[in-house]
């Protein structure tokens, strides 16, 4: 599975999720209807396209045309949520901008609303990102397939309960709480009906 | 799939009558339809909103396409089609079940998906529109349960622009014979109890662990696709396999 999947998943949902507690963020969001922005971020393998409609969808892959897009290092993305930062920031050589300056500084104002730290939340998948370009050089390394999976299950698990977070109502998860609690009873007479099987091919 | 000589198929692993099937498989979406995306969640243990996730990458679409979403479901791609291509495009989410469609529409208007999506109960055999007619059809996790798969794909090319794509998200062969064991004894044996615990329904969900097992494999639907008129025919693997997708142009 392409590693941007988490990627764009990750910041897709913690993005919405914001938007959905933030009443003003929401009415900004409506003047980017139908806009497009490409952000590219020096230490992530491909870009992120911004989709702007009743909430923000992010891609990793966009045949159309971007309305604006800039390049831009991971260390520089806080500074995004202050658009007055915008020019020092191109001066010092941190920052690439074309297209329709206004689709970025409304995006910008978006993201001040939201005050999300993104370094935080992205160095989570850089990280995985430095794991996924090493397991591409060492692709039968054992041990390394072993910790990119502990990785990656970390991450999906952690992506699943954003993700159901928003779905369901409040009944909706005590009774899926007590349905996961019987699953858990069953993996548990699995597991211990696995280990007698292996101990049985051991002999 | 399909043995022409005495019109016989397969349901699963049971052999019945053609016209049984979709009479068959059209009970089973019934009776899963309104616990189908818990399960769904739960049964690909979330995974498979990433396998989602990329189809979508790979479609190309942008604002003002024309996109079918085929055994469309409860319309998890529609949604995300509906928000990019805009009010100048639009989504047709088809399906052959009404209960499905009917889940789906409740789901997507609860979102504030509205305006640029129809909803047609359609079957994938024959489809009611036009030649010529979409940028891109998507089936996901619905070709499997299509009867005659050929005919199918011969109605989606038909329908298709020229310079559109088909892309078809589908269970597959895992790539390895140990992820093929693990996989197996999870489909055979968890899968039909998860279904039993929380959907009430194993015998649904056994047949879904049959029906994967029965679907062509990667090179296959490949040859398939090809056949009917595709070309540039090409697939990815995701997670080891366990799901491919195949992308398809009509030019
Ligand atoms: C497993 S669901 C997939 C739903 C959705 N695409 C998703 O990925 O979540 C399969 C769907 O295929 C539909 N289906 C089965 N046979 C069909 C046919 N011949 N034509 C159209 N839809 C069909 C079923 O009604 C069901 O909604």
């Amino acid at each position: 599975m392409p590693i941007e999947m988490l990627v764009t998943a990750g910041i897709e949902t913690l993005l919405n999720q914001l938007l959905k507690a933030d009443a003003n963020a929401v009415d900004k969001i409506a003047s980017l209807k139908g806009k497009v922005l490409k952000v590219n971020i020096a230490e992530l393998p491909k870009p992120l396209y911004f989709i702007f409609s009743s909430q923000i969808d992010v891609l990793a892959k966009y045949d159309g045309d971007a309305d604006c897009c800039m390049d831009i290092k991971l260390s520089s993305l806080s500074r995004l949520q202050d658009s007055s930062q915008f020019t020092a920031l191109i001066k010092e050589g941190e920052l690439d901008m074309s297209g329709d300056p206004m689709v970025a500084s409304k995006f910008s104002i978006i993201l001040k609303e939201l005050d999300i730290d993104w370094e935080e939340h992205l160095s989570r998948y850089t990280g995985d990102v430095a794991a996924h370009k090493l397991l591409q050089g060492a692709k039968s390394s054992q041990a390394w397939l072993q910790n990119n999976m502990m990785i990656a299950r970390h991450n999906i698990a952690e992506y699943i309960i954003e993700e159901i977070r928003l779905a369901p109502g409040a009944l909706e998860i005590a009774n899926f709480c007590d349905e996961v609690a019987e699953l858990e009873q069953q993996c548990k007479q699995f597991e211990m009906r696995l280990a007698l099987l292996s101990r049985k091919e051991d002999v | 799939m399909t043995d022409k000589s005495n019109n016989t198929t397969h349901f699963g692993y049971k052999t019945v009558e053609s016209d049984q099937k979709v009479d068959m498989v059209a009970s089973v979406f019934h009776s899963v339809a309104a616990k189908y995306d818990v399960m769904n969640d739960l049964m690909s243990m979330g995974i498979h909103r990433l396998w989602k996730r990329f189809t979508i990458d790979c479609s190309g679409v942008r604002p003002g396409h024309k996109v079918l979403d085929l055994a469309g479901g409860t319309g998890d791609l529609t949604a995300k089609f509906s928000r990019i291509v805009g009010d100048t495009g639009s989504v047709t989410l088809a399906d052959i079940n009404d209960s499905m469609l009917k889940v789906g529409r409740a789901k997507l208007r609860d979102r504030g998906i509205v305006g640029n999506v129809t909803y047609v109960q359609a079957n994938a055999e024959e489809l009611p529109f036009p030649d010529n007619h979409f940028d891109l059809i998507t089936i996901a996790f619905g070709l499997r349960n299509v009867t005659d798969k050929d005919k199918a794909l011969a109605s989606m090319f038909r329908v298709l622009k020229p310079g559109g794509r088909l892309l078809v998200l589908e269970f597959s062969k895992p790539d390895s014979e140990a992820l093929n064991k693990v996989y197996d004894f999870y489909s055979f044996n968890i899968l039909p109890k998860m279904g039993e615990l929380i959907a009430d329904d194993g015998e649904s969900y056994q047949y879904l662990a049959e029906s994967i097992r029965m679907h062509p494999n990667q090179e296959t639907l490949k040859g398939m696709m090809e056949t009917v008129g595709f070309e540039s025919v090409e697939y990815h693997n995701l997670t080891g396999g366990i799901v491919a997708l195949h992308r398809g142009y009509k030019f």
